[in-house]
């Protein structure tokens, strides 16, 4: 492909074929993603940030089209920032997830997106909710998404389990993800990845050289 | 007291700063049947008191007490349609808060879209400023029990105790004189009619209705009716009381 192909021709519609991860442990709950955004086969962003900040103590993994998924967090960061206002309060989660929701159902044809809200609220503790391409809303204790999830639901079934500690749920997050980029063209880079608890959020940043799997 | 030219719209101020129109629609609140908000120890009840204008009438019918949603429950003081008019704005605002960000509204959000609504029409030329007072009581997990008045100026503020109407002089003093924070809702059954009973001193020979709504940890803290009962009993003792207090003057 050459340079003036890029610049000429049609653009592949920025996507974010992916692999993101969101898993509730005692305590908390761990999310996980890469960090490619390809633009059909060039990647315009290896080293992306796709764990959304919605609020304190929510945020939202985006798949599929990276403009469609990036305008909706936007709209949804912006509603829950003034109900959070008016509230006095955290928000919860499933209010979150209920922003999002609306969007994806009511312009379900013109959009392609498929986003995880996870979070923490003082009313239910962690919470993950996965909103599909059309716009149902599901509430489960771990969730994977993106093209790269396709490649680990075989690892995802077998490893998981309930009431994992810390270190469980982050190593399996940790080598789930780095299977999918192993595996997955559209996924790749570095590994990010957040702990969200009551009291405090811990980012943190697998450099290449540390991807478990490679 | 004239407002001379300055009343007559609710767009104009007063020299000293009043606004006449408001000050009016308050009037026509301060002239109609009582209505009381309590917080109790264990929940929060509102009553009002409903004169039988005719024998014609049907027992409890021109409800003045309504649910806005399954916890929240709105009681009206003043003109019975302007105060369905909010409440209708409150039902509305309450389910599609519910729609769109998946919780109950919390009262003290309710209360706070409510009372601009109410603010809204002391505003322009065009409209008249509500003739009600309403008084909304309500209980979610986080918040607990909350109680709120929205006047017709378009003020709303939290009471673990409120009253509007004709006897309000009558009830404040009682609230002044009772502790109602550490009855529990049935105890204080009796002092909400004692209130109702004596706020319609001068019309004791007009039959009444009293209506009586709760949100207790009794009742799964859902606005319901505080059954007839409890109600029939609640009056019968609390003309008692009044009877001894009035013996022992």
């Amino acid at each position: 492909m050459n340079y003036t192909d890029i610049l000429t021709s049609k653009f592949e519609p920025e996507t974010t074929g992916t692999t993101i991860m969101a898993v509730i442990y005692d305590g908390g709950l761990i999310i996980g993603a890469d960090s490619r955004t390809s633009s059909g086969q060039f990647v315009a962003d290896r080293c992306a940030d796709k764990i959304d900040y919605v609020h304190d103590r929510i945020f939202c993994l985006r798949s599929g089209s990276a403009a469609d998924t990036q305008a909706i967090a936007k709209y949804v960061r912006y509603y829950i920032d003034a109900h959070a206002q008016e509230l006095g309060r955290l928000p919860a989660v499933a209010t979150a997830a209920n922003l999002f929701r609306n969007f994806l159902y009511e312009y379900k044809d013109s959009l392609s997106a498929a986003i995880i809200v996870a979070g923490w609220d003082p009313y239910k503790g962690p919470q993950i909710f996965t909103l599909p391409l059309g716009g149902s809303v599901i509430e489960q204790k771990w969730s994977i998404g993106g093209s790269g999830s396709t490649f680990i639901w075989g690892f995802c079934d077998s490893n998981y389990k309930e009431n994992m500690t810390l270190q469980e749920a982050r190593a399996f997050v940790l080598h789930a993800v780095a299977h999918a980029m192993y595996r997955d063209g559209s996924s790749g880079g570095i590994i990010r990845l957040l702990n969200v608890t009551k009291d405090k959020i811990e980012r943190e940043f697998i450099d290449y050289k540390d991807v478990p799997v490679k | 007291m004239s407002g001379s030219m300055y009343d007559l719209s609710v767009a104009t101020y007063s020299q000293e700063g009043r606004i006449y129109q408001v000050e009016y629609a308050t009037k026509a609140v301060e002239n109609s049947e009582t209505v009381i908000g309590v917080k109790c120890k264990d929940g929060v009840i509102l009553g009002a008191e409903k004169q039988k204008f005719s024998r014609l009438l049907e027992d409890n019918t021109n409800k003045r007490i309504y649910n806005i949603d399954l916890q929240t429950g709105m009681a009206l003081c003043g003109k019975l349609p302007d105060g369905r008019n909010i409440l209708q704005r409150a039902k509305a605002e309450s389910s599609q808060y519910q729609d769109m960000y998946a919780i109950p509204a919390s009262a003290h959000v309710l209360s706070d879209r409510v009372a601009q609504y109410v603010h809204a029409y002391t505003m322009y030329s065009g409209v008249r400023p509500f003739g009600s007072a309403t008084f909304i009581a309500s209980y979610n997990t986080f918040d607990g029990y909350e109680l709120y008045m929205i006047e017709p100026s378009g003020n709303k503020y939290a009471y673990h105790a409120c009253t509007h109407g004709k006897g309000r002089a009558v009830c404040k003093s009682e609230f002044e004189r009772r502790n109602f924070k550490d009855l529990t809702c049935q105890e204080a059954l009796v002092y909400i009619a004692k209130m109702l009973i004596l706020a319609h001193e001068e019309f004791k020979e007009k039959k009444y209705e009293y209506e009586m709504t709760w949100i207790t940890d009794n009742n799964g803290r859902k606005h319901q009716n505080v059954p007839q009962d409890l109600i029939n009993n609640a009056v019968q003792q609390a003309e008692q009381l009044i009877e001894q207090d009035q013996i022992g003057e």
